[in-house]
């Protein structure tokens, strides 16, 4: 080593104190699906004979269907609660249970179209720290102002001069942040409220809510509008908008999750209001996937939820993902049934097949089963 | 997945992803570990995916020059972020990372005055340990050619040490 050699040794940043890769990196990654390798001609009728093979043995296909995938099992600590203002599809506003208490359950369910085999949990990560994130969320909404913590539990930062435009960002399992316009809010001597029906304003709210994510750099796609509304200066259908306010379902792979964005736009198109979660969704690998009639048999075996497995006989079940807590992961939205009958009861079970999601002991806003606390 | 893979990306990350942690650090510091973790995490999901392109016979290599074009659109996503944020406010740009971290100021103007090709080279083999043959397998070229190239490198390095030296001489003579 020439003198050269030892002032570059020197001048290592990194010479001091050598990098050490986190256990939790690895484990995400090998969590992760590899893409499949292209298979040339030859490999193919190689792969066809194997395949055709293994459908022809009945216990092949078993043990296929038993052998678990090679993911990190997940173990969920508690259930988030749905996110204030979250929409009249909210959850826990209809976590309702309902009908007689029985001795013997049934487990019975209308006849469903099937759920997928399989489904990707998916993992939200924030975008830095909440003060930073309400300053990053200001610049791209052009807010001007200082940085102030507003609270503690749930902690919580705003940009911006009151009575001016303000971002505010609060921190939690999935972060929140809303925006607010300087207008004041004038009640109009007449005004009517009422569902918007028309396809052109409809379509125009997705297409803002759409670019808003984008400008905010939220990589999140929007389903359904659960509900578009609009406040009318005046009481007849002729009359100008004042408000048009639109509440999305935020889904990820096509399928609806418990978080939503809204918007609000002033007559002249003018955001006032916008709202929604601040993160960004990573898919794993796909677990399989539980049928219907298991989760629900996951609700019968807990004493406290007998009586729904009863009512649930004529119940209709969907498949969506909601928040959960994962034990030194972070936050998932992980797959879960929600079950509802005609009377309205409704309530939801984690939807994974056992041994690849567990229940941690004590934790919150579920039970040992899945079943998610009304 | 089979079991192999994992035993294999494990081992490369064993052996190998100390150095790419250090690699990208070097290349941003100062940088937070979370941004650092990231990246690093990033690397190792490219790694993964391609398990099976990983030469057995330059693994460090390899997993740096992944390392490099993560970190290349990482600056690339950092640029378009300050374009968008330089509507709002102007931000003063980062200097080279080089510049911020050496504190043999001599060297650090030395370093700054060569060519990205030659700073690489050099930093490559002097900080990341990577020799002639494995700087050949990053850079896509013969190790023949690696050596020289590496060779000719050092010798502006030196060159522009001297200059440097020099010139604070004459700024500051005795």
């Amino acid at each position: 080593m020439d003198e050269l050699d030892r002032r570059l040794a020197a001048a290592d940043p990194a010479g001091a104190h050598p990098y050490r890769v986190p256990a939790g990196v690895v484990a995400r990654v090998v969590a992760t699906e590899r893409p499949t390798r292209v298979v040339r001609p030859f490999a193919w009728r190689v792969a066809a004979a194997a395949a055709a093979s293994v459908a022809l043995s009945i216990g092949a296909v078993t043990a296929l269907g038993q052998l678990a995938p090679a993911v990190a099992t997940l173990e969920v600590s508690a259930a988030v609660p749905s996110p204030v203002g979250a929409g009249p599809a909210a959850f826990t506003s209809a976590n309702a249970i309902a009908g007689p208490v029985t001795a013997a359950p049934a487990h019975r369910l209308a006849p469903e179209p099937p759920p997928p085999a399989s489904i990707a949990p998916v993992r939200l990560t924030g975008l830095g720290g909440l003060s930073r994130a309400a300053r990053r969320l200001a610049r791209a909404l052009g807010v001007a102002g200082p940085a102030t913590p507003l609270g503690v539990a749930p902690a919580s930062w705003r940009v911006g001069r009151a009575p001016g435009a303000s971002v505010v960002v609060t921190g939690g399992p999935v972060a929140q942040w809303s925006y607010s316009s300087s207008s004041p809010a004038i009640a109009p001597a007449t005004q009517a409220t009422g569902p918007v029906r028309a396809r052109s304003e409809r379509a125009r709210l997705r297409a803002r809510a759409e670019g808003l994510l984008a400008r905010l750099g939220l990589h999140l796609t929007l389903g359904r509008a659960s509900d578009v509304a609009a406040t009318m200066d005046g009481a007849t259908a002729h009359d100008v908008y004042r408000e048009l306010t639109a509440t999305f379902v935020v889904t990820q792979g096509g399928w609806p999750t418990d978080q939503r964005v809204e918007l609000s736009l002033g007559a002249r198109g003018r955001l006032l209001y916008a709202a929604g979660p601040d993160v960004t969704p990573r898919a794993a690998a796909p677990y399989a996937l539980e049928p219907p009639n298991a989760a629900l048999r996951a609700i019968g075996a807990t004493t406290a939820h007998a009586g729904t497995a009863h009512v649930a006989r004529q119940a209709r079940w969907a498949l969506s993902l909601r928040a959960f807590v994962v034990r030194g992961r972070g936050t998932w939205w992980l797959p879960i049934y929600t079950f509802t009958t005609r009377a309205g009861a409704r309530w939801q079970v984690l939807a994974t097949a056992s041994g690849e999601v567990r229940v941690a002991p004590h934790a919150t806003g579920l039970d040992g089963k899945g079943v998610v606390a009304p | 997945m089979a079991p192999r893979d994992e035993v294999r990306f494990r081992r490369l990350v064993d052996e190998h992803a100390g150095a790419v942690g250090d690699y990208l650090r070097r290349r941003l510091y100062p940088v937070s570990p979370a941004d650092l973790d990231d990246l690093v995490e990033e690397t190792l999901l490219v790694v993964w995916r391609r398990l099976e392109d990983v030469p057995a016979d330059a693994e460090r290599p390899w997993m740096i020059g992944v390392a490099r074009n993560v970190l290349r659109n990482a600056r690339r996503s950092s640029v378009r972020r300050r374009a968008l944020q330089a509507t709002l406010r102007p931000v003063p740009d980062d200097p080279p990372a080089e510049e911020r971290v050496v504190a043999d100021v001599a060297l650090v103007q030395a370093l700054a005055s060569l060519s990205d090709d030659d700073r690489e080279i050099v930093t490559l083999n002097a900080w990341d340990g990577l020799e002639p043959r494995d700087l050949a397998a990053h850079l896509g070229i013969s190790a023949n050619a690696a050596a020289v190239r590496l060779s000719r490198a050092r010798g502006r390095l030196r060159a522009a040490l001297a200059r440097g030296e020099d010139d604070a001489k004459e700024a500051h003579p005795s």
